[in-house]
């Protein structure tokens, strides 16, 4: 059963991550402090997605995560594991199209750790002088790392 | 593209709605899939181009039917004790419109649309469309716009020109669960083996094919609208009805 709290730990570390993507990465001229502005957790999801600094599949699993969290607070008892199972699903066919079929048990944690690990490194990429093509790992260094993770 | 053009699911979707006159219409659509259950409630609800732009027919696209709001709060009042939210912010999502535009050409039927709650799990999707049952004799028709075979992640990387042997096989099963009566087997696609699988990779396409079931009364029977049967195909066309 998972915990909304570890849940919540996990989306707080997450959510941290977006603002300080979003302040990085978003012209700013008046300085807004976007952790401070009426965004709900979607609210940001959806300027990192605008800003392609996260793909849809990425995007879906932390709209997943929140969406189990916020049914778990309603009721601790709540069966999410069809959403970590759809969750699972959208991080691993944004790695590779063809990973369909996965059978270990899947898990939040690490599918936030990955997304949150990309934001950043997505982030340190935008912020660099020069990109070059190499800057983005290929599908097997992902497939490595979420396999890491988990 | 099937708003826009005539093929040979659009053409049975025509014929199947033609005689029908129903009052109102409530849309269960694959691209409402939201943190909760909701209900269109404007009068008149604006035409959404959820979908990525291709600057063509569809962006310019537009379903101008009316909203229903006392349906909508009917609706809400019906699903008690699942909350509501009387939604002022979606409208008719090309789920709906897709199939209204052939349905009910001349937009002069009422529609509201009504949300699947991702949060929940496929047996509340079935359940939930059965506390709708007093409209059906009140002349609201229910439709659900999704796909039973829906995984078009797969026909995108390398690889993607393996046989979807897969597709057909799923097909032949819905349907025989379908004619005696499987429901429960429906409902626990997940359970079904990989080609279940393959075909229903993540549950919005797939949910409102089990909340039309839900509403099957005792003694219904379900008819075929148009069989689906594409061939090995990452997407499945089946249509019908339960009358």
């Amino acid at each position: 059963m998972i915990a909304a709290a570890a849940l919540a730990d996990e989306l707080a570390d997450l959510e941290a991550i977006f603002d300080d993507a979003l302040a990085t990465v978003m012209p700013n001229p008046v300085a807004l402090r976007f952790s401070d502005l009426p965004l709900d957790f979607q609210g940001k999801r959806d300027l990192v997605f605008a800003l392609a600094l996260l793909a849809e599949g990425e995007n879906e699993a932390a709209l997943i995560a929140g969406l189990a969290h916020d049914a778990l607070v309603r009721d601790p008892a709540f069966d999410v594991a069809h959403l970590v199972r759809e969750a699972w699903y959208y991080v691993r066919t944004s790695i590779d199209p063809n990973w369909q079929f996965d059978d270990p048990p899947a898990s939040f944690g690490p599918a936030l750790t990955y997304v949150g690990t990309l934001l950043r490194e997505r982030v340190a990429a935008a912020t660099r002088p020069a990109k070059t093509p190499s800057d983005e790992p290929g599908a097997d260094a992902r497939r490595a790392l979420l396999a890491r993770l988990r | 593209m099937n708003a826009v053009t005539a093929n040979r699911y659009t053409d049975a979707w025509r014929t199947f709605f033609t005689p029908l006159r129903p009052r109102a219409a409530i849309v269960i659509s694959a691209h409402w899939y939201v943190g909760g259950t909701r209900v269109t409630v404007q009068a008149q609800p604006r035409t959404v181009h959820d979908f990525v732009s291709s600057k063509g027919a569809l962006d310019r696209f537009d379903y101008p039917a009316p909203g229903d709001v006392a349906l909508a709060h009917r609706v809400r009042d019906l699903l008690a004790p699942t909350p509501v939210t009387l939604d002022e912010r979606w409208g008719y999502d090309h789920g709906a419109w897709v199939v209204l535009a052939h349905a009910f050409p001349n937009a002069d039927v009422p529609v509201i649309e009504l949300s699947l709650d991702r949060t929940q799990p496929p047996a509340f999707h079935y359940a939930l469309t059965r506390a709708l049952d007093p409209l059906r004799d009140e002349g609201v028709v229910l439709i659900g716009s999704g796909n039973i075979i829906h995984n078009l992640e797969i026909g995108r990387g390398p690889g993607s020109d393996a046989p979807m042997d897969w597709a057909p096989r799923f097909a032949a099963d819905v349907h025989r669960r379908l004619e005696r009566g499987d429901h429960a087997g429906l409902i626990a696609y997940d359970r079904l083996g990989r080609d279940a699988q393959l075909a229903v990779p993540t549950p919005d396409h797939y949910l409102p094919f089990l909340s039309i079931l839900g509403a099957q009364r005792d003694g219904e029977r379900l008819t075929t609208i148009v069989d689906g049967d594409r061939g090995a195909y990452d997407l499945g066309m089946l249509s019908f009805a339960i009358q």
